[in-house]
């Protein structure tokens, strides 16, 4: 078990990370996500012990480690750009802890052809420059380097974000897999949301050093505590006043004074040949643009005093796929997945 | 991607690249490639008939033999000593966190302001046996030897602090490059202070290690200045002893062939390291570099150890320009004496150069010739560079390989090969005599330029991203429209940054001044030079000091108009470009113009300004490619 105890980072004037308090549970997949400069990172680096907090504590399996050396507290690490060491091959890249803490070559030998079965790495590749092998197989270098010390806590910073999407897709899975396989506990930091959702068992989602809310992936995603985390997680409408006035006089009761918003998915034409009409308040509508997407198409629809966004599946059965700019269309929105905010205090003044 | 018309029959089509090629190729066949056949059939060929009764000569003869040994002791013990020192001060004000490196820095920095000649000339002036130094030692102790530095030793000493400049430009560029990332990775994996530096750091740095080597061999194994100021009798290696048989028509025999076994250790040594270097990833492979933070040293002793070594080495590097500045505001009594009071001080010196056209006639026969050659070498090698880059087929890969001779014979024997050459009609050149007039120094300057000047360019060329030139083509621009307005403005802070670095080091220039120089028009190294084999202390003493503060300063300018301005146009640029947001979408220019110095300090990494690089002629890559400068790129930090 990790725990952030009122870690404080400041840099000068600046605070990176203003009284994080988080608990991670062991065995479990944890994401740090959140925009650019969200402190995810700090977070991270203060963990494995690059940072020192100015305040606060952080406890690893029951011991304070916030004085500790990096190499001293457990942890293993895979860096946003794999710093590999390209003055050596693989197996010196992957011996290298190891070698630090002089074991026997023997010894050394084996483990590290051991890691690097279980990360798929041949034994071909083994003598390979770094600058021979790919992107992925460089990452499965830089994992078994960071496991040879069989640490009891894996941090990987955004370890994807170098990669071509396939790859990145591609990698998301085996990442996971090995996870698993491990039964380590993992750290993970990234940008992208669906990153986050699609490995984590769970997500922090991360604002200007502070945790906007913690959780399952779906928790997060079907009921943001904050708007920023509904925004920052996956697309969503805002609903313009008019919307909102629609939506009430069909019985919604939302709130006037708050913001409403709802996700592009959730809105559903009102019938399709084979589907009964969902629950929810009917709306008319008609098709501004289509955007073609392959399996799914985005159209942008104009209700009320504004503009949705609805994002339907290519699949002609269901009917949606032969909605065309000029058409008019029902829609439906289920008040139930109206997700609504306070607007923060100064902007309520304004 | 090749490109279409890369044939000389293209190049032919253009009369401006046609000219400039027939002019250049000329160029190399007469002065580069014909006076050193010349060489080699005056000694081995003496009568018009086969002859190697030199080598017994040679062999016999003491003086000769035991300048071979000197010389290649001295390349051997400078090759480590100026690595050790070197890389030491390179890691105490660039990678370990020392208190007070920005002060080492400017003392340690004071070799790139003044070199050669200059910088032995000052050491002598300081610690020699009439130097200030000396001067109090022996009031203390009245019985030491006065001439306690000479020997080898001292020369061993005075190179050693001479050559670490290579380092400090070289190696910092190439250290700012280590990935911090793998240093924290190693860190956290375990690793010692010392063992990431020797394991990772050190590691990358190889390169650039190599390529120092090299040209600190070289520089030992051609060694004059030094020697001929500080070694005394004994420890005379080759290129003093050419100089020496040079001079006698009966011994110029000797005098090429030593010349010949300096090019040809040269060649060896070039292709040992070239194949040594070979193999092996120094660059980084990561996508993302992130930048260097400097490291603390955990160990207190061994910081505090580092701190006095650092410090030291700081008040050795410091103390000669310092006396030096201030025996130039004082007159020829206080210098002998090394006493100063403040009677002692005075503009006088200064005074008597300025109106006085003979004392001040060194300097601008130093000036007009650095500015001539650096001047010719870089508009030349312009267009050269761009014919090289457009066309590449095997005859422009011939004359790129001919241009790089200099850094593969040494300066001595092209010196030699020059004089001996022109001093008959030579056909090639309208059947003139060019030996003794004051036209051969200019071409010894321009053929000493010419590879570190296309090198650059080269990769400067190569840096500009193809499709610029695309874009140009495909709005119609014709070939030289897109030279003259397009390319050209984007190599052109490059061309004028290498022509300030050429001019700088060939103004106090000693070792081709003294074979090629015209008697009535000696640059400023040889006048230095004369002033400091003077028994007596006068008013030329004096002069000297001048001359050298006046160089020092010049240097300052032109390393400040190079490196220091640069960057701060950098920081502006960025925070211009951050204005401008992505409307900009090619920032070509930018990226030409803010990676000149960066560039040039890449491409000579592979090959340092003056001498050979382990690197054959071929397109630099990496300092072609690689204009990006490693700043922590979108990480929230």
């Amino acid at each position: 078990m990790i725990t952030f105890d009122d870690v404080t980072v400041t840099y000068g004037d600046f605070t990176a990370l203003p009284q994080l308090d988080l608990t991670i549970d062991e065995g479990e997949f944890f994401t740090l996500l959140g925009p650019s400069g969200c402190g995810k990172s700090t977070a991270l680096r203060t963990l494995a012990g690059f940072v020192t907090p100015s305040r606060g504590r952080i406890i690893v399996a029951g011991r304070d480690v916030t004085r500790a050396t990096p190499d001293k507290r457990g942890v293993g690490m895979v860096f946003q750009n794999y710093a590999l060491f390209p003055s050596m091959n693989v197996r010196d890249n992957i011996a290298f802890g190891l070698a630090t803490r002089r074991t026997a070559a023997a010894e050394l030998r084996r483990r590290v052809d051991e890691i690097a079965e279980q990360v798929n790495l041949s034994p071909e590749q083994l003598d390979k420059n770094i600058s021979e092998l790919s992107g992925g197989q460089q990452q499965r270098v830089a994992i078994a380097r960071a496991l040879i010390l069989k640490p009891s806590i894996l941090l990987l910073d955004e370890p994807l974000s170098n990669l071509d999407a396939k790859l990145r897709q591609q990698l998301r899975v085996q990442l996971k897999d090995l996870q698993s396989q491990f039964g380590i506990t993992t750290v993970y930091v990234t940008h992208d949301q669906d990153e986050a959702l699609s490995m984590s068992d769970r997500i922090a989602v991360m604002n200007q050093g502070r945790i906007e809310q913690f959780g399952a992936p779906a928790e997060l995603y079907d009921a943001s505590a904050s708007e920023f985390v509904c925004t920052f997680l996956g697309d969503v409408n805002r609903l313009t006043p008019g919307q909102v006035e629609m939506l009430n006089a069909g019985g919604a009761g939302l709130a006037p004074d708050r913001r409403h918003y709802v996700r592009v998915e959730k809105i559903r034409p009102e019938s399709s040949a084979s589907h009964s009409t969902p629950r929810g308040v009917p709306l008319q509508g008609r098709v501004r643009r289509r955007r073609y997407e392959g399996a799914t198409s985005t159209f942008e629809i104009e209700v009320g005093d504004g503009l949705l966004q609805v994002i339907r599946i290519m699949d002609d059965a269901l009917g949606t796929g032969l909605w065309s700019p000029g058409d008019d269309v029902r829609l439906v929105i289920d008040p139930q997945q109206v997700l609504s905010y306070t607007p923060p205090v100064e902007e309520a003044a304004a | 991607m090749r490109r279409s018309g890369t044939s000389m029959g293209a190049m032919f089509r253009s009369p401006l690249f046609a000219v400039v090629f027939l002019v250049v190729a000329w160029f190399v066949v007469t002065f580069m490639v014909w006076p050193n056949i010349r060489l080699l059939l005056q000694v081995f060929r003496p009568e018009g008939a086969w002859s190697f009764d030199v080598f017994p000569k040679l062999f016999s003869s003491d003086r000769a033999m035991q300048s071979l040994r000197n010389s290649f002791l001295l390349a051997v013990v400078l090759s480590v000593s100026v690595n050790v020192v070197g890389t030491f001060i390179v890691l105490v004000t660039r990678y370990f966190d020392i208190k007070g490196s920005r002060i080492l820095f400017v003392g340690f920095a004071t070799t790139l302001l003044y070199g050669g000649v200059v910088l032995v000339s000052g050491y002598n002036l300081i610690y020699g046996p009439r130097g200030f130094v000396t001067t109090i030692l022996s009031r203390f102790f009245p019985g030491m030897d006065t001439a306690w530095f000479t020997g080898f030793l001292a020369v061993a000493l005075v190179s050693t602090f001479a050559g670490t400049g290579n380092h400090l430009l070289f190696m910092t560029n190439a250290l700012s490059k280590v990935d911090f990332q793998t240093i924290e990775a190693a860190k956290q994996l375990g690793a010692s202070t010392w063992g990431i530096l020797w394991r990772i750091v050190l590691p990358v740095l190889r390169p650039i290690i190599f390529s120092i080597t090299i040209l600190t061999f070289l520089g030992g194994l051609g060694a004059m200045a030094a020697p001929l100021i500080l070694g005394g009798p004994d420890s005379q290696p080759i290129t003093p002893m050419i100089l020496t048989f040079s001079n006698s028509l009966a011994s110029r025999d000797l005098a090429a062939t030593l010349a010949l076994f300096l090019g040809l250790a040269t060649m060896v040594l070039l292709a040992v390291l070239n194949r040594l270097e070979r193999g092996g990833t120094y660059f980084s492979v990561s996508k993302g570099p992130v930048a260097l933070t400097k490291q603390t040293i955990r160990n207190p002793v061994a910081n505090a150890i580092v701190h006095v070594g650092a410090y030291l080495l700081f008040l050795i590097y410091a103390i000669p320009p310092g006396p030096i500045t201030i025996f130039s505001f004082t007159d020829a009594a206080a210098i002998a004496s090394g006493t100063i009071s403040w009677e002692s001080f005075t503009l006088e010196n200064y005074a008597k150069i300025v109106p006085a056209p003979t004392a001040f006639r060194p300097f601008l026969i130093s000036m007009g010739y650095s500015a001539v050659a650096s001047g010719t070498v870089v508009i030349a090698m312009l267009f050269v560079a761009r014919i090289l880059q457009r066309f590449p087929n095997t005859v422009t890969r011939w004359l790129e390989y001919l241009l790089h001779l200099p850094w593969v014979l040494p300066a001595t024997m092209i010196a030699l090969a020059l004089i001996i050459t022109f001093s008959t009609p030579q056909a090639l050149v309208a059947g003139q005599v060019l030996t003794g007039t004051v036209v051969i120094l200019a071409i010894g300057y321009i053929i000493e330029k010419i590879p570190f000047t296309l090198r650059m360019l080269k990769a400067s060329f190569m840096g500009i991203p193809e499709s610029v030139e695309e874009a140009a083509s495909i709005l119609g621009a014709s070939q030289f429209y897109t030279f003259r307005r397009v390319l050209l403005p984007l190599v052109l802070p490059a061309a004028t940054a290498i022509a300030a670095l050429n001019f700088n080091s060939l103004l106090d220039n000693y070792d081709t001044a003294v074979f090629l120089a015209h008697p009535f028009f000696q640059p400023l190294g040889i006048f230095i030079r004369n002033a400091t084999a003077n028994e007596t202390i006068n008013d030329t003493t004096a002069l000297t000091f001048v001359y050298t503060v006046l160089l020092m300063l010049i240097s300052g300018v032109t390393m400040w108009l190079v490196y220091g301005r640069s960057t701060t146009s950098r920081r502006r640029r960025r925070t211009w470009l951050r204005g401008l947001g992505s409307r900009r979408a090619t920032p070509a220019h930018a990226t030409a113009t803010t990676a000149t110095t960066q560039r040039i300090a890449d491409v000579a990494a592979g090959k340092p300004d003056g001498a050979p690089a382990a690197l054959p002629p071929a397109p630099a890559p990496s300092a072609g490619t690689d204009t990006s400068d490693p700043t922590p790129g979108g990480k929230s930090r």
